[in-house]
């Protein structure tokens, strides 16, 4: 037989792992060491998004569809791998999938092949130059390698006309950009890729990635230092929320982060921070005291230069649209915050977005919690359900039972607890969540009991089941263990979950808002675009965007719902996000969503005092205070359709 | 032909004056634009690139490598490597695209320039006609 006719052979081998490679969405949570299991020890040691679990999918995506030969570097890859189980255990708690065995296709399709089938891909000038910058073993232009970043900074299709660098430091990192430049080599950075991997699956691909040059992988800058008397953290480009929040915490202090898998530099750049701890540390560069940014020539800038040009100016026009960096943000020292002993999660459970936005409003302009926002019922389900059916059985209970469709959701102290308490006529405090977390398989398996029915006759059955007599009953009846969660999980893992769910801080609601590991959960094997933005915080406003955004998405056939609404500035202002979910493998939802992302840019631009999302990428170094006053007009007919043109051509490349 | 060569520069010229249409292609425009191609292999030299159009009518086009158009009192100042520019020129990539991507930079007044994205890509697509070795 011959080569090919080997390969054709043996890649139906590859058909089980495809499958569960293609469902997967780059979450980024395999990277970290969010359930103290470690992280995957060939993507420690290695590096290249190649060696990790979600790289490996990739590869073994493009092995089955024929897009990609076996190389040398790609047999180093598969075998690699130790199956030591570890990315199972990830990435099942997250999105319910199992990784491993992909990696162990991977490594059993390899073995099958020749050793002298194998292709050594050469190494060309600007490889030989990149591995002098980096070290020989930090550069590559092995196609196995490239592969590995499809979808999270580069497109599906775009071939292998790239190279990768992970350099060590920030010097190295401005060397690779001066030969860059020199040599009119585009190039992009990426951290973790989650939001660039959000972007890809939309008519956004073109404009958020790179079609050929040099990909910065800047995982290797790991410095975190913190610095106990200033009460700040220098942080590599590398270092992830998590890993930044774990260390801060350490010394009895806190960090605005954003979801566990963002790069916090990465995210303090692209959109700056977005949180609904922004009711008290606020936005941008409100948290970080230095930065260091290699600007296109490769020149090193800190921001304490004095002869800098002010740094932190921009404006919110319509023509200042940008999704990809102008500088690659490799170091930061951000503000760290006090922790109280008092602190205790609070949440106000609402039938309606008005009334959940009267309290929540209420609230961020008294500066009451240090973390506020109001959630919708659909992301508190995803978030504490351990898969896909049981949040949606949760939600569904919530909605038609319970009738809580809104939480405002609150972390304080002792003092604001009592201010909430006093205001709210239910509250859901941090035993109750701890019920529904370890008890959310049975809460959503009463779906259609008896129990439930009996329960939505009541006049309030918020109250009634919150704060009544049945909220013991309830407690009963969903028997609350990690004993009883872990059975959701495959039966080789239960044992490891049932420690997991052990952890004291798995259940405590106000570790959760501080480490955010739950909110990957969204991306469960299926995808979701952000709407919506910054806007004034004004009742109505938000609540006609709301609206606006739920009509667009059922048009369009999107499942969608509003995710949460956090405030800034004693709430003056809101940040409202609305997801549109859709399933990723489906060209056809594509397609829709793509239709609805367009509608509701042209829609939101007209409303006077709203900042669309894609307004808000790479403006994190700014001030908020020239983003944010003034807010925007609202576009004329005349820029509306300016604009239109400009959409078009983004969509058309 | 070579891309930036005094015969492509002579070509470009002409066949933009022939092509285009004041009304169709260039809207009735009345504009002036000067380009910096930068870091042009092999030595990283610098091209400037000036037009001017009045009411879609082509009034000036001097590709020079001297800076001299420096001089000349442009609306809109556009700045972006050679690699960008021939992709632009190729049709692999918009201007509008590469605006975003922070490819190239624009001075001037942002919402007119937009303006103008069209009539350029038109101009653009004349270009494209000239065989050129890049």
């Amino acid at each position: 037989m011959t080569q090919d006719e080997v390969l054709t052979d043996i890649k139906t081998d590859l058909k089980e792992a495809f499958s569960i490679a293609e469902k997967g969405t780059h979450c980024g949570m395999c990277k970290v060491d969010f359930l103290g299991s470690g992280v995957c020890p060939s993507g420690k040691k290695n590096g290249f998004a190649a060696y990790w679990p979600d790289g490996r999918m990739e590869i073994v995506k493009a092995l089955y569809s024929d897009k990609l030969k076996p190389t040398e570097e790609l047999k180093q890859i598969a075998n690699s791998c130790t199956v030591c189980g570890i990315c199972d255990k990830q990435c099942n708690f997250t999105t319910h999938l199992r990784p491993e065995k992909v990696a162990k296709a991977l490594k059993e399709y390899i073995n099958k092949i020749d050793d002298n089938d194998f292709v050594k891909t050469p190494e060309d000038n600007t490889l030989k130059k990149l591995r002098s910058l980096v070290g020989e073993k930090w550069a590559s232009n092995d196609p196995a390698v490239i592969v590995s970043y499809t979808k999270t900074i580069i497109i599906p299709d775009a071939g292998v006309n790239f190279y990768v660098v992970m350099p060590e430091t920030t010097e190295e990192a401005a060397e690779v950009i001066k030969y860059a430049d020199k040599n009119n080599i585009p190039y992009l950075p990426r951290g973790n890729g989650t939001l660039l991997s959000m972007f890809i699956e939309t008519l956004l691909a073109k404009a958020v990635s790179l079609e050929k040059g040099i990909i910065f992988d800047l995982r290797r800058l790991k410095k975190l230092e913190i610095d106990e008397e200033n009460k700040t953290a220098t942080i590599g480009v590398g270092v992830n929320a998590f890993e930044l929040q774990k260390e801060a915490y350490k010394h009895g202090m806190r960090a605005l982060v954003a979801e566990a898998e963002a790069h916090v530099c990465v995210n303090i750049a692209s959109v700056g921070i977005i949180s609904t701890w922004g009711n008290t540390y606020g936005w941008g560069s409100d948290n970080f005291i230095e930065a260091t940014l290699i600007d296109s020539k490769g020149t090193i800038i800190h921001h304490s230069d004095e002869e800098l040009t002010n740094p932190y100016s921009t404006n919110n026009s319509f023509t200042n649209l940008t999704l990809t960096p102008s500088t690659i943000i490799t170091e930061a020292t951000v503000k760290l915050h006090p922790i109280f002993e008092d602190e205790e999660a609070v949440l106000v459970p609402f039938e309606t977005l008005d009334e959940a936005l009267d309290l929540a409003m209420e609230l961020a302009k008294r500066r009451v919690g240090l973390s506020l926002a109001v959630i919708s019922s659909k992301y508190l389900s995803e978030f504490i359900s351990p898969t896909n059916k049981i949040a949606e059985d949760f939600e569904y209970i919530a909605k038609n039972y319970l009738k809580f469709n809104f939480i405002v959701d609150i972390v304080c102290d002792k003092y604001d607890k009592m201010i909430v308490e006093d205001i709210a006529d239910v509250t859901i405090d941090q035993k109750m969540m701890r019920t529904l977390i370890l008890g959310s398989p049975r809460f959503a398996s009463l779906k259609e009991s008896e129990f439930l029915k009996i329960l939505s006759e009541e006049e309030n059955p918020l109250k009634a089941i919150f704060a009544g007599p049945m909220k013991s009953h309830l407690e009963q009846a969903l028997d609350p263990s990690p004993k009883q969660i872990a059975k959701v999980y495959d039966e080789d893992l239960q044992d490891f979950f049932e420690k997991v769910y052990s952890k004291p801080e798995m259940t405590d609601v106000v570790w959760l808002h501080a480490f955010r590991i739950l909110p990957s959960r969204l991306m469960r094997q299926r995808m979701f675009m952000l709407r919506g933005g910054y806007i004034v915080a004004d009742k109505k406003k938000i609540l006609d965007l709301n609206d606006m955004l739920n009509k667009v998405g059922d048009k369009y056939n999107l499942p969608n719902a509003l995710g949460f609404i956090s405030f800034l500035e004693n709430g003056k202002y809101a940040f409202v996000e609305y997801d549109y979910y859709f399933d990723h493998l489906d060209p056809n939802s594509h397609n829709r969503l793509n239709q609805s992302i367009v509608e509701t840019l042209q829609l939101q631009l007209k409303i006077k005092g709203l900042l669309p999302i894609e307004y808000v990428f790479h403006k994190g170094l700014f001030r908020k205070e020239h983003l944010f006053y003034p807010m925007p007009e609202g576009l004329s007919d005349d820029e509306l359709k300016i604009l239109g043109e400009m959409v078009q051509t983004v969509v058309g490349g | 032909m070579k891309f930036l060569s005094d015969e492509w520069i002579k070509k470009a010229k002409q066949i933009t004056a022939e092509k285009l249409d004041p009304e169709k292609d260039l809207k009735k425009a009345t504009t002036s634009l000067l380009n910096i191609i930068e870091n042009i292999p092999p030595n990283g030299s610098s091209i400037y690139f000036f037009i001017s159009v009045k009411n879609g009518f082509i009034e000036e086009f001097i590709i020079n490598k001297t800076g001299s158009v420096l001089n000349k009192d442009a609306e809109f100042v556009v700045i972006g490597n050679y690699d960008t520019f021939v992709q632009i020129l190729k049709g692999e990539m918009s201007i509008t695209i590469a605006l975003i991507k922070n490819r190239i930079n624009i001075k001037g007044d942002k919402v007119k320039a937009l303006k103008f994205v069209k009539p350029m890509d038109k101009f653009n697509t004349c270009l494209r006609q000239i065989k050129t070795e890049y």
